[in-house]
């Protein structure tokens, strides 16, 4: 399941488009009209909403991930390095790679280094995600 | 909002506007895409017998979902340049339920000055219509122009 995985160990990537239509459903959710995701600026395309990389990029969208029924996932922290804009009309690929694990409170608890790098090889951004999960009636 | 300007110093404040994370945003976030055969995914976050089946009253809201509430705060703070240099740092602290109201802050807790600008490092976070604090965390952020 999802916790199996040793420090070293990846999930299997995950690669998106992001459509006018994926990026404006994101800007509906956060509430956030910003003309940046509807229109480009000197002459590049309009930008990804940031929080629809954020979702893409949680390890839940990996192909290989899996969860016990009543079991779900419970995010604990984040470290992110923006490093590079993403545009509306790219393909954007993921990766996750364990890179601790520890316990807290009773907890088993992964550390996922997570990358997303766009179609033409510019990294966008790098986050560190701590994560644990939860059995029904736990929360 | 506060503006954070090249002039702003330690323990300037900023607050966000309020968010509220009706049932219907959530399902947007969380649900997949729209045009997707059986939209929306059943999960936590979209599915109430699902969140009850897990042992949540309520939906839970992804935390990604608020989380994006302060970097969209960090770039109306910064700029879009703020997407190729800036960093945050978030812990979250308790769970989010639907149509609960979420309001982002920051305060400056150290500037450094540059040639061209003010690297800032600002202490971050976001309340629930409580007043509780749901995520805590830091970001830094690079403000051009003298």
């Amino acid at each position: 399941m999802a916790t199996d995985l040793a420090v070293g160990e990846s999930y299997a990537p995950y690669s998106f488009h992001v459509t006018p239509d994926l990026n404006e459903q994101y800007c509906y959710a956060e509430e956030d009209y910003d003309s940046r995701y509807r229109q480009g600026d000197s002459g590049d395309p309009p930008l990804v909403h940031p929080a629809l990389i954020l979702n893409m990029s949680n390890r839940t969208r990996s192909p290989s991930f899996y969860m016990p029924e009543g079991h779900s996932v419970l995010h604990a922290k984040d470290i992110i390095e923006f490093i590079s804009p993403a545009y509306v009309g790219k393909k954007l690929n993921v990766t996750w790679t364990v890179c601790e694990r520890y316990k807290r409170r009773g907890r088993d608890f992964m550390v996922i280094d997570c990358r997303v790098i766009d179609e033409d090889g510019r990294d966008i951004f790098r986050r560190f995600s701590h994560n644990t999960h939860i059995k029904g009636g736990e929360a | 909002m506060t503006d954070l300007t090249t002039a702003s110093q330690p323990g300037a404040e900023m607050r966000g506007r309020d968010y509220r994370l009706s049932p219907a945003r959530m399902r947007a976030f969380s649900g997949g895409p729209f045009e997707m055969d059986g939209w929306p995914l059943v999960n936590i976050h979209t599915d109430l017998a699902h969140a009850e089946s897990c042992g949540l009253k309520k939906r839970n809201a992804s935390g990604t979902q608020w989380q994006g509430y302060v970097i969209q705060m960090m770039l109306d703070l910064f700029g879009t340049g703020w997407l190729s240099r800036g960093t945050i740092e978030t812990k979250f602290i308790r769970m989010v339920l639907e149509d609960d109201v979420i309001t982002p802050w920051a305060v400056v807790a150290e500037r450094e000055d540059l040639d061209d600008g003010v690297k800032f490092a600002l202490e971050i976070g976001c309340d629930n219509q409580d007043g509780v604090t749901v995520l805590a965390g830091s970001a830094t952020g690079i403000l051009r122009g003298v």
